[in-house]
């Protein structure tokens, strides 16, 4: 196709902004799914996605239409993840777009994650037309919005579409926007070959499908290909585009959005914001913005039953197939035993893990508390980066400590104000600006250290605001910080897998909470177990569970030994789920207890 | 080895209210149904033998008639169901041979015919000698019936080698502690050679169990159900009783041979719907359906299945429960021979933490219940699971 008809777009939304649904709504439009094929949220096609309403995956779709004018233009939508654990991927996949549909509910305005994702289009320099949706909404307020368009993010909000994705009104008008306001792509098809990936997945049978804007040049089945970052060179089996399922095709040209798959094994050797070139006559210069993109949050993942350790090992592998910014290596807890050390690009993505592998691969799995990567610098000048709370050096050792700080946006309607503000400050936040979008909604600056956020900041920012505050971050820098290790005394024994890393300051507040948390989950045993909480040799705060007393079956009945076998039976399965600490058995919610106070 | 026979005899005119024994309640029926009942007893010792699983060059050890209310039959059809044992078996005067007997079910004529009839240890169920108390156990009897009972037994017994023992249920939901004093001092009183005292236990299905998860009452709290526990111990020890099992206390020579054989892990037969056997290591059971039970026996078949195995450690674990219970201990190294699996060994982690706990106690192979480890062994057994 020629590049003046072709028109690449995605589109940003807050969740429940109706993203999903004004996707379905073009796709049927453009009628390139049949009404038999059609169904909610086509995009989104994990159960997972589904069933949360988000997008963790890219999608793509190529959309051909035919527009009032009577040319046929090819539209590729690229669907992009929204949470602010993807931000890098997002930014890649935006980078793959000349212009941006900014989806805003009519009902609930703007929101937190909607203006990093918009802010990111505009970063990249996209058209972004503001599309308002649900305005058949009885609460719905058109005119606040664009308000709220104009006045929080700066964009001219005049030539902005009113839709409902629910019934289909506006759809024609996003169309035939799309034609008039977003710039067709402006590449040089003679010059050597510069393709984006933006996304892949991982196919058993065909290796790995790289997820490809062209962007200078074109691509073929059988060119020799080379990743620049890697200078890892392929040969083209085979070039598509997406309408969503692979369709072959022969060639992807300048400016088109499409896939290609080149006997890759490994989903680490096509790495999201590389730049495709041509091994016989390569470009100059990479497309901009390619980055690394490292774990920030990481924990411990266990098998409960510990005969399940190579299943895990399985699953965890073959996941990460699909997913390349998730890292593991093994790991042994004298508690849990042997599992993994695992790091993921945010909670969401955290979560998102683990739920695949438990529902995916049918594991039961017992999730360490979170940490972040704390810098250390030791009196030897070595800096070492530390992501288990275990491995923090001796504090003789240590000359300063580093944990990494994030630039926290909350917008939440001003009532809610002084709680999240109480909030932020109890977590060591630092408030940089607070201002009014409208009388109905703030947006409050912080700037926090990771660390306080990863437990469950954003839960308690829900039921502050009961719903309503909008949250997104990015990670900023490291700073010195006052750190120790606070550690867990089951009996006397160091529970490592409960140790955590947490300020000077709140270290004892800290202690005596968790020590009470474990008291309520750890049940009464034969014996009194203690629970100390304690940095270095010093106890900090001390709970007892007492022992049992009496319990004992009065009357054996000796004829029927079996009568207590279901009960033995019911006990046994039961203790698969606990943990020994020592002589002391502890349930697997007790791991997570660090998560749970507050 | 001799044989060692349970034989169960489901009828009672009112169910009690803790009871979860299988039973089957016929007002005003109980007595010739138990008759009747004792009558396919002796068909289904046939049908055993006939299987070819009893050596009848074996004498026989003991014959406990458990229930429901066996001792509702008639003496002479105890005694018929003897003498079918006797003409079968070796059973002599040395045997012995247990009825569970119920206040109010047997006069002094009953228990001489009983007596006569080879019986010669009388397990009375007593429960309490509080009116209030026994009120709320839906037993028929009152405390004056378990009193002229164990009359007749002080009287009848006195001039043979024939025993009785009393059966106490302590921590009745408002119990007093003067309460408990006095059924143990008035139990110890009466002469019993064996006294056993079980903490009421609150079985899922029970009207007790209703009672207590609709709040209607509340059990003693834990300090005080330990006291008991010691203090019953300590009274009867004093007494010259031996605490030889969790539960039993027994003058010297009159340990209940029959109970003692389950928990020296012996073989015995059971006979009856709801009875079980054990034929190491095959375990039987007869299901729990009289009407299963009578036409199975009335065709001539057998009605016991086989209870398969759990797996080594589970039936190794299963077994000390038992085992445990007495107060002589278990010789590991025999026990772990005859379940081919040694909980030292395979729990070694938990068995050492029982011993430095101080709730087991080591001698050589044989491993013994402290009073802390008698006091919490549910939980000890499923520490070693």
């Amino acid at each position: 196709m020629d590049q003046s008809r072709i028109r690449n777009f995605s589109i940003i939304a807050h969740i429940d902004h109706g993203k999903s649904t004004l996707a379905d709504r073009l796709i049927e439009h453009t009628q390139v799914v049949s009404q038999r094929e059609m169904r909610d949220q086509l995009l989104d096609s994990m159960d997972l996605e589904r069933e949360r309403g988000i997008t963790i995956k890219a999608q793509a779709v190529r959309l051909p239409y035919t527009a009032k004018d009577g040319q046929s233009y090819e539209f590729n939508l690229i669907d992009t993840p929204g949470h602010v654990d993807f931000t890098y991927e997002v930014s890649r996949s935006l980078a793959a777009c000349e212009g941006a549909l900014l989806v805003v509910d009519a009902a609930q305005g703007v929101e937190a994650q909607t203006l990093a994702n918009v802010y990111l289009a505009i970063g990249n320099n996209l058209e972004i037309i503001p599309v308002i949706n649900k305005v058949d909404l009885p609460s719905a307020d058109p005119e606040g919005v664009k308000e709220q368009i104009e006045q929080v993010i700066g964009l001219d909000a005049s030539g902005a579409i009113l839709a409902s994705a629910k019934t289909g009104l506006g759809t024609e008008e996003i169309c035939e926007a799309i034609v008039a306001r977003i710039p067709p792509p402006s590449g040089q098809p003679d010059a050597p070959l510069r393709a984006l990936i933006f996304d892949s997945k991982y196919d058993s049978y065909r290796g790995v499908v790289t997820y490809v804007r062209v962007v200078d040049g074109s691509l073929r089945k059988g060119d020799k290909i080379r990743m620049i970052s890697t200078q890892a060179d392929y040969e083209v089996d085979e070039v598509g585009y997406f309408n969503p399922k692979l369709c072959q095709t022969d060639a992807l040209t300048c400016g088109e959005v499409g896939y290609v798959i080149a006997s890759i094994k490994e989903i680490a050797s096509v790495r999201v914001g590389d730049t495709i070139t041509h091994a016989r006559r390569p470009a100059k210069e990479p497309l901009p913005g390619y980055k690394d993109v490292k774990p920030v949050v990481f924990a411990g993942l266990y098998p409960i039953n510990a005969d399940d350790y190579d299943n895990v090992k399985d699953a965890i592998e073959k996941l990460k197939l699909n997913d390349a910014s998730f890292f593991y290596e093994p790991e042994t807890s004298t508690a849990l035993g042997f599992g993994f050390r695992c790091g993921f690009l945010g909670l969401l993505h955290m979560e998102i893990i683990q739920e695949r592998l438990e529902r995916e691969y049918n594991l039961n799995l017992l999730t360490t508390a979170p940490s972040v990567i704390y810098r250390v610098t030791t009196r030897g000048g070595q800096v070492l980066e530390i992501d288990n709370p275990c491995k923090l050096p001796d504090p003789g050792h240590i000359d300063k400590i580093e944990e990494p700080y994030i630039e926290a946006r909350i917008i939440v309607p001003p009532q809610y104000i002084g709680p999240i503000m109480t909030l932020c400050q109890s977590r060591r936040g630092i408030q940089k600006h607070l201002h009014y979008i409208s009388d109905k909604r703030v947006i409050l600056d912080y700037e926090i250290p990771l660390g306080e956020v990863i437990l469950d900041f954003y839960d308690r920012l829900k039921s502050l605001s009961q719903g309503y505050a909008s949250f997104d971050y990015e990670i900023r820098d490291y700073r010195p910080a006052d750190m120790v290790k606070l550690d867990i005394l089951i009996n006397g024994e160091l529970c490592d897998a409960l140790s955590s890393i947490v300020h000077r300051d709140n270290a004892y507040h800290r202690g005596r909470q968790l020590t009470e948390k474990l008291k309520e989950l750890v049940p009464r045993q034969m014996f009194d177990v203690a629970i100390q909480a304690a940095i270095g040799g010093k106890i900090l705060a001390r709970e007892t569970v007492k022992a049992l007393r009496k319990n004992v079956t009065a009357k054996c009945y000796g004829g029927d030994i079996t009568r207590k076998r279901k009960l033995l039976e019911k006990q046994k399965e039961g203790k698969k789920r606990m943990k020994q600490v020592g002589r002391v058995e502890i349930p697997q919610e007790a791991f997570m207890a660090v998560l749970k106070v507050d | 080895m001799g044989h060692f026979i349970y034989i169960h005899v489901p009828f009672c005119e009112q169910r009690c209210t803790y009871c979860d024994f299988y039973t089957v309640t016929s007002p005003g029926d109980a007595a010739r149904r138990a008759d009747a009942w004792l009558e396919l007893v002796a068909r289904e010792m046939a049908l055993w033998i006939a299987a070819g699983d009893l050596d009848p060059a074996e004498p026989v050890e003991t014959v406990f008639l458990g229930g429901g209310t066996p001792s509702r039959a008639s003496a002479a059809g105890i005694g018929r169901l003897l003498d079918a044992v006797r003409a079968e078996f070796a059973l002599s005067a040395l045997a012995e041979i247990t009825l569970e007997t119920q206040p109010g079910t047997a006069d002094a004529e009953k228990i001489a015919a009983l007596l006569a009839a080879g019986v010669n240890r009388f397990s009375v169920g007593v429960q309490t000698f509080q009116p209030a108390l026994l009120a709320q156990t839906g037993r028929l009897h009152s405390a004056d019936d378990s009193r002229r009972l164990l009359e007749t037994l002080q009287r009848q017994t006195a001039a043979s080698n024939a025993t009785y023992a009393i059966d106490l249920i302590s921590c009745w939901p408002g119990q007093t502690p003067d309460q408990w004093r006095k059924d143990l001092r008035e139990a110890a009183a009466w002469g019993a050679d064996h006294i056993s005292v079980y903490e009421l236990t609150y079985h899922a299905g029970t009207a007790m169990r209703r009672r207590l998860d609709a709040g209607e009452i509340e059990p003693p709290n834990e300090d005080w159900r330990i006291e008991i526990f010691d203090e019953t111990a300590n009274f009867l020890t004093a007494q010259g009783f031996e605490h030889y099992e969790i539960s039993n206390f027994a003058r010297p020579g009159r340990r209940s041979r029959h109970n003692e054989n389950y928990w020296r892990l012996g073989n015995y037969v059971g006979w009856g719907a709801g009875a079980h056997s054990f034929l190491f290591p095959r375990r039987f059971v007869n299901e729990n359906s009289a009407e299963a039970y009578q036409r199975s026996i009335a065709a001539g078949r057998l009605f016991r299945r086989e209870i398969p195995q759990p797996d080594p450690h589970l039936t190794a674990v299963e077994n000390l429960q038992m085992a445990l219970r007495l107060v002589d201990g278990v010789d590991m190294d025999w026990f772990a021979d005859r379940y081919g699996c040694d909980v030292r060994e395979t729990r070694a982690a938990q068995f050492r933490a029982l011993l430095e706990e101080g709730l087991l106690t080591q001698n050589g192979p044989v491993v013994r219940l402290s009073r802390a480890g008698r006091l919490r062994f549910d939980s000890l057994i499923e520490y070693l699971l």
